[in-house]
């Protein structure tokens, strides 16, 4: 699953239409935009808006490690207009709080820290590029997922020569529009590694719970049982072997462990 | 090996930081405040960081140096351990770094003079009894060498105190610098070793058993003092055959007469690493084999843990003197 959280319509775009994201309607809290597993949401700018977004669709959702990147506009005191930039250090000019969140991913964008205002400013404090948004979608994004699978990449909207104004959504898209397809690069490969973190084992365990009525405690011990049984025998059809005399979950559970007991120990 | 590093904003202009930059020109540089920002961050996870881990340069301060715990000597009354690195490049499964840490980037702590101080000062405090230094517990003693020169000014430092003895504990074959060095008779060069069937499975990007006999080999020429550490030892259901392989390996190459210490302990690691190690790694089949809990530890049955280490102990008495064998606490 990726998320991608944006503050304006303008910065989400290019995102909607290269993903042929569609409106949801029947949501009213925020736009909110969906095409199988790629789920856009409209924050509106600042902090709060951002974190109440993040917690509402990853809580809805409640989708297991997901993705989630916030992309959109930044200023800073000397980059150039449209240029864009992955953040490698997200701090809250606020509280202080800094957030390093690694870079995993083989990126065309330069990596540089991103200060998170509460207020609009034209006075570029620091080295660091600044926007509204970022501490917020970091602090509320890594509650559901860990901080390698959460991004923010933010386009130059202005600088000291050009402060930052009032823009059109068609002006917001014109920067970040040339980036989208390096973005959707860096959310495969993202992709990739949270599917490493998924569980191989979800197919026979849902075979299994079909077959017999598991309560919520028989139903870790058996997730921990599969997920033993994947790593000792990963080519091993386990449900064409379970003896006709099973006939209960408790009794399944007792014969895949003595089963995993009796494996012999490999290297 | 890195291609992000992360810098204390305090050790910035460090000659050591400095020096260390230098090869770092064209990749990431982050400033942080402190490097428990990033290695104790609760949301991150080691396995997907440990495909790309970053390197921290950092300052270490408060105790550099702690007891170790008992039952890991090699023949000395007072033992410590000092880390300057956290975190190994190496990824072994068994290793209990994995539960320890929430991050997988290495921290390099460039402040070695206060280290020195501290050992100095502790060696100062036992007279003239044999004091020994173990480095290597959190992160591997040798592998950073090119990046950190630690080996060179760690021994320097350290060998005009005639009641000091240091231990690298390494699966590294970075032994350049130590070969530039005179051999220090109170330093001992300590490898560790699985089977190869083992470390193929287990020790990820560790050099092969062969490369590191190569740096055995030299090292005991130009007379540094070697140790061998078969710890953890990894059961398997031909656990003596895979050993008995092993040893021969290793002895065909080093010279049984002239080792300093051989120490060997069963895979044991505490309960709540144990746990954490398992759930980044559920698929992995050291964790899916049926394990005890005693005493905090997740270890092999008491039984087999002790047959494991007789059969080793007998292994290894066909090799070299009872005197330098030393079984691990259990």
């Amino acid at each position: 699953m990726l998320i991608i959280h944006t503050a304006l319509h303008g910065e989400a775009r290019a995102f909607i239409r290269h993903f042929a994201l569609k409106r949801q309607h029947d949501i009213n809290a925020f736009a909110c935009f969906q095409k199988d597993d790629t789920f856009l949401i409209e924050s509106g700018i600042g902090k709060i808006n951002t974190a109440s977004a993040i917690g509402w669709v990853c809580g809805t959702l409640n989708i297991s490690s997901p993705v989630i990147l916030n992309i959109g506009m930044a200023g800073h005191a000397l980059y150039s207009i449209g240029e864009c930039y992955l953040a490698n250090r997200i701090e809250d000019h606020a509280t202080g709080h800094r957030y390093y969140p690694p870079q995993l991913a083989d990126t065309s964008f330069n990596g540089h820290c991103l200060l998170t205002l509460d207020r609009p400013t034209k006075s570029y404090p620091g080295k660091c590029m600044v926007d509204m948004e970022a501490s917020a979608f970091i602090q509320a994004a890594t509650r559901f997922t860990t901080i390698e699978l959460c991004q923010s990449i933010k386009a130059i909207s202005d600088n000291r020569a050009k402060p930052a104004r009032l823009m059109k959504d068609r002006e917001v898209e014109s920067l970040l529009a040339p980036h989208a397809k390096a973005i959707m690069c860096l959310a495969d490969e993202l992709r990739q590694y949270r599917a490493e973190l998924m569980d191989n084992s979800c197919v026979v365990f849902s075979q299994v719970t079909q077959q017999w009525h598991f309560t919520k405690y028989q139903q870790k011990q058996l997730t921990g049982l599969l997920q033993r049984h994947h790593a000792l025998q990963p080519h091993e059809e386990l449900i064409g072997m379970v003896p006709t005399r099973i006939d209960s979950s408790k009794a399944f559970i007792q014969w895949l462990d003595n089963y995993l007991r009796n494996l012999p120990m490999k290297f | 090996m890195f291609s992000t590093l992360y810098i204390e904003e305090a050790i910035r202009s460090h000659p050591r930081t400095r020096k260390i930059l230098r090869r770092f020109k064209g990749r990431t540089v982050v400033e942080c405040r402190h490097y428990g920002e990033l290695l104790n961050l609760k949301s991150q996870n080691f396995r997907l960081q440990k495909k790309q881990p970053a390197l921290i340069l950092a300052e270490k301060r408060g105790k550099k140096i702690l007891p170790a715990p008992s039952g890991y000597d090699i023949g000395a009354r007072y033992n410590y351990y000092f880390s300057h690195v956290l975190n190994c490049v190496y990824d072994c499964r068994y290793c209990f770094l994995q539960g320890m840490y929430q991050s997988a980037h290495s921290v390099l702590f460039v402040n070695y003079e206060d280290f020195i101080d501290n050992i100095r000062q502790q060696a100062l405090s036992h007279h003239d009894e044999a004091v020994h230094f173990f480095s290597g517990y959190d992160g591997d003693s040798l592998a950073l060498e090119p990046l950190s020169s630690f080996s060179d000014f760690f021994i320097s430092s350290l060998r005009n105190i005639p009641n000091i003895w240091l231990e690298l504990r390494t699966k590294s074959t970075q032994v350049r610098s130590l070969l530039t060095l005179e051999p220090w008779s109170q330093c001992i060069v300590a490898f560790s070793f699985t089977p190869e069937d083992v470390s193929n499975a287990l020790e990820h990007g560790v050099p092969e058993i062969k490369q590191r006999l190569d740096a055995i080999d030299k090292l005991q020429q130009k007379g540094w003092p070697i140790g061998l550490r078969l710890d953890p030892l990894i059961d398997s259901e031909n656990f003596e055959q895979q050993y008995q392989g092993l040893l021969q390996q290793l002895f065909s190459v080093i010279n049984a007469d002239n080792i300093h210490s051989v120490s060997f302990g069963a895979f044991r690691v505490p309960e709540d690493f144990y746990a954490q190690m398992a759930r980044l790694y559920p698929e992995e089949r050291l964790f899916a084999f049926s394990m005890e809990k005693r005493d905090g530890m997740v270890s092999y049955r008491r039984l087999r843990e002790q047959n494991m280490r007789d059969a080793i102990r007998e292994m290894l008495l066909g090799y070299v003197k009872p005197s330098v064998l030393f079984p691990c606490a259990t």
